[in-house]
């Protein structure tokens, strides 16, 4: 049986994660070991909270390299709203920080402001449906099977905007701006939104993942 | 932008499901956990667990009850009611709640809400607020369950809570609360105007036009319910067809 394996960080919401997960009765290994890591079938990155905090925490514990070590071996690896913008090469969250690179493209602040200049509400928080743009089938990817134009869970002030524009299954309309909210490069995947706080669409996600 | 949410309000004491009214005099309802399981398969949005004497006491008795409800509960999960520190916060958020609301602590030291926003991320710091209309176009903020008055006014405490780094404002007026006759929409309308962040709408909804009101006049981004569902007045199910019926645009169930 498959097990996955959450990468432990000090900041977040790691248990609604790993029930997401026992709801389709596989093992989940937390852990913040190298070689657990290194070893893993599947990783999830989760994180909340700050960009370079997140960064800083991984290097602290020596974990930037052992998943750059992990992805090299093209097994699956799922980044979770901070955790998907940690993909990416860089961040302009309270000043500049390097991210894993893994995915080309940097991340910035959700304008403040509506493409008809209203206030946008910050952070970002709530539901919004999930887009398909025209050039992505989502047939062999980890969105199989999800309906389109269904709604999925948000919180976040900061976005990824990926180089590569085909990476992107998925984006949402905040006041006029798209932005990327699912993304997927082969092993390589990154998820905006919350799939583990999205009914039963997030539930479907996580057991592609399971079953990927 | 985002869907207007509607969010379940769980009050909780002990181990009950409790419902007040001005945020006193309690009635047991029942089991939390079993509650919030219901209202998530209706369609709940989010769920808010509210411990109301965790102040008084100075203990939190949530966290086997949000542990209980994550197995099955799928959408996030907002609690408050005596949390004061920074490892109140982490336990809580390791228990399974994605959201922290703070009131009487963030009154005590306002820089707690500086420190649970930098380290946990603004979108989990939501500072709640209990405003008592004081019939001169201000409203008082109160603490510990509406029984302690702070001579703060909410406004001048929403923008400071905001520049502190809360991310969200859980706004219940103690005036409305649990009577069900209707929301304060002053209040409502003050606070949206005056922040930039979410605002969730607590107290006095008893029917449906009290949501639509809440959101379309106040300008709330959620609005939470608890009277209305624990005494089946309406399902989030039927509130939800009922406000998209007149154009306000919510998640589809």
């Amino acid at each position: 049986m498959t097990t996955i394996t959450i990468i432990e960080c000090n900041f977040g919401n790691i248990f609604s994660l790993k029930q997401s997960f026992k709801y389709w009765d596989v093992d989940v290994n937390i852990t913040q070991d190298q070689k657990n890591i290194l070893n893993a079938d599947k990783i999830v990155l989760p994180g909340v909270g700050a960009f370079g905090d997140a960064i800083n925490e991984l290097q602290k514990n020596r974990l930037f390299d052992t998943i750059l070590e992990f992805s090299a071996k093209e097994k699956p690896l799922l980044g979770i709203c901070v955790g998907m913008q940690l993909l990416f090469d860089k961040s302009e969250e309270h000043g500049s920080y390097n991210g894993l690179g893994l995915l080309k493209g940097d991340v910035k602040a959700i304008p403040k402001k509506s493409k008809d200049g209203r206030q946008i509400r910050l952070p970002h928080m709530g539901w919004e449906t999930l887009r398909k743009p025209q050039y992505t089938d989502w047939g062999q990817t980890l969105l199989a099977g999800v309906k389109q134009n269904k709604e999925v869970y948000f919180a976040h002030s900061f976005h990824a905007v990926p180089i590569q524009e085909q990476i992107v299954l998925s984006d949402i309309d905040i006041g006029g701006h798209d932005v990327a909210a699912f993304v997927q490069n082969n092993h390589i995947i990154g998820s905006q939104f919350h799939p583990e706080k999205s009914g039963h669409v997030g539930l479907q996600i996580i057991k592609n993942f399971i079953d990927m | 932008m985002a869907f207007k949410r509607l969010i379940a309000r769980l009050d909780v004491k002990g181990p009950n499901l409790i419902k007040s009214i001005h945020l006193e005099g309690l009635k047991i309802i029942g089991d939390p956990a079993k509650f919030a399981q219901k209202y998530y398969r209706d369609g709940a949005d989010e769920l808010l667990y509210m411990d109301t004497v965790a102040s008084l006491y100075g203990r939190n008795s949530l966290i086997d009850i949000v542990k209980t409800t994550t197995k099955n509960v799928f959408v996030p999960i907002t609690v408050g009611g005596g949390i004061r520190s920074i490892d109140d916060v982490h336990r809580m958020l390791c228990s399974g709640a994605d959201k922290i609301a703070i009131n009487t602590a963030a009154v005590k030291d306002p820089k707690l809400l500086t420190k649970i926003s930098r380290r946990f991320g603004a979108q989990c710091t939501v500072l709640s607020i209990e405003a008592k209309n004081k019939y001169d176009g201000t409203w008082e903020v109160y603490t510990d369950n509406g029984r302690e008055r702070t001579d703060l006014n909410v406004i001048e405490w929403v923008k400071k809570g905001v520049s502190l780094g809360a991310g969200e404002i859980l706004l219940t007026s103690v005036d409305q609360e649990g009577v069900a006759k209707g929301v304060d929409l002053d209040l409502i309308k003050a606070v949206s105007k005056a922040v930039s962040v979410p605002i969730i709408a607590s107290g006095g909804v008893g029917n449906c036009q009290h949501v639509y009101d809440a959101i379309t006049i106040g300008n709330a981004s959620a609005v939470a319910m608890a009277h209305i569902l624990h005494y089946e007045l309406e399902t989030i199910s039927t509130v939800r067809q009922k406000i998209n019926k007149y154009g306000i645009k919510t998640r589809q169930i």
